[in-house]
């Protein structure tokens, strides 16, 4: 019913926004999605503007909304915006590289039930995370997630981007969430921002992708947070949505509130408006690269028994490797294991 | 005499769509979309989180009756015998 209903309709509104609430951060990751993004953003939304935009979207009731960034703590509001959030009944997603956590702030996010907290750590080990996210990220990382354990934080997982310097220790990083009760979320490594420079070092090979669908397929506590579906298989398909939700039940709302289908579809060519001028609601429903996304064929993949698994895939990865949309995702994984 | 309300359970947002309601747990961020006619669910399932019998005149309506019976059982709403004095 869902998949049916969200390839041929739209909803009234997006059912969770991500919001990258500050363009700042206090780390240089070499996969990061949001830097050199087409907006040089004019800046950070105020709090004013923030609690206005919440009003909004408690209106149109969205669920959830997933605040990232930049580095979302690196904000002095960040409390307050989340507490305005959890009061009208948002759920809040923190992805953080977890560097600013301390036990204070530790302990006041573990009172708030409505928030979930995301760590990223890219690697089991400090050499093979700090390679990819700078020096000493590492054990300050896994500080912040100490500090949330401890507080007793419900909600934890921890975030690895998926690339070739890391793949041997995804098991590792399973453990090591395990060992602090949190969850594991595997994200897809990309080609936005200034993952584009790593892309030729960073992406998978054929052999891991095909090892990694293996993995989650054993391993299915392990959360996959985005666009997997060309690379699932079978049996994980009840576990998350198999099929790309920007501008079907998500969009991304940028630090300055420029709004585009999706995080990795920040590109002058997707700009869809600006919450600051134009409600989200009356964006989500007339913007033209909206519809584009909405009404995608990927022709190639429409007889391909996989179709209903995956829908082709993510157009993020297909838009940034072949400079088109409507082409099958290229690390689908059919065509992958028909050439090897 | 008892009357009958629906309430939405602990932790379940509901929002009406084209092809009915679409529920959010906020325990697991899970979505559970029901096609239903929306037109026959009261505003106040969106508005308070819950149906009163008086919340709309075709209470006895055996369509409705059926739509509320079955969110029940698939534990989207709650059925509460209140008394009345």
């Amino acid at each position: 019913m869902k998949q049916e209903y969200l390839s041929t309709k739209t909803l009234s509104a997006p059912v969770n926004v991500t919001w990258e609430i500050t363009g700042r951060c206090n780390l240089n990751c070499r996969h990061c999605l949001s830097a050199g993004t087409a907006q040089n953003h004019a800046g950070d939304m105020s709090l004013e503007q923030c609690r206005r935009f919440i009003d909004h979207l408690d209106r149109i009731r969205v669920f959830q909304v997933n605040i990232g960034g930049g580095e979302p703590f690196l904000r002095e509001d960040i409390l307050e915006i989340l507490d305005y959030c959890h009061l009208r009944g948002i759920v809040t997603c923190i992805s953080t590289n977890g560097v600013l956590l301390d036990n204070e702030l530790a302990k006041k996010l573990a009172r708030m039930p409505l928030t979930y907290v995301q760590i990223s750590i890219d690697g089991a080990t400090p050499e093979t995370n700090d390679r990819i996210r700078g020096e000493g990220s590492y054990a300050r990382a896994l500080h912040g997630v100490d500090c949330l354990t401890r507080q007793g934080l419900k909600n934890l997982s921890i975030n690895t981007v998926v690339v070739r310097v890391n793949f041997k220790e995804i098991h590792e990083l399973y453990r090591l969430a395990r060992f602090y009760g949190a969850k594991t979320r595997l994200s897809r490594f990309r080609p936005a921002g200034r993952a584009r420079e790593a892309w030729q070092e960073y992406h998978l090979t054929k052999q891991q992708i095909l090892e990694l669908s293996a993995y989650l397929s054993e391993y299915k506590d392990v959360l996959t947070g985005d666009s997997f579906f060309s690379i699932t298989a079978e049996d994980r398909k009840y576990l998350g949505l198999n099929m790309c939700g920007a501008a079907r039940m998500t969009c991304c709302v940028a630090p300055d509130g420029s709004v585009y289908p999706c995080a990795f579809l920040q590109e002058g060519y997707f700009y869809a408006g600006n919450v600051l001028e134009q409600p989200l609601a009356e964006i989500w429903r007339r913007a033209d690269s909206f519809d584009l996304l909405r009404n995608i064929e990927k022709e190639a993949c429409m007889a391909c028994p996989r179709f209903d698994l995956c829908h082709g895939g993510c157009p993020a990865v297909a838009f940034f490797l072949k400079q088109e949309l409507n082409c099958p995702d290229p690390e689908c994984i059919r065509q992958i294991s028909e050439q090897e | 005499m008892d009357n009958t309300i629906y309430k939405l359970p602990s932790g379940l947002r509901v929002r009406k769509e084209a092809f009915g309601l679409l529920f959010y747990n906020v325990k697991d961020t899970n979505l559970t979309f029901v096609r239903v006619d929306g037109d026959l669910i009261p505003d106040s399932l969106w508005e308070k989180g819950l149906i009163a019998p008086e919340g709309r005149g075709g209470k006895e309506d055996p369509k409705y009756l059926k739509i509320l019976k079955e969110l029940v059982k698939r534990g989207l709403l709650v059925e509460t015998r209140i008394s009345e004095h």
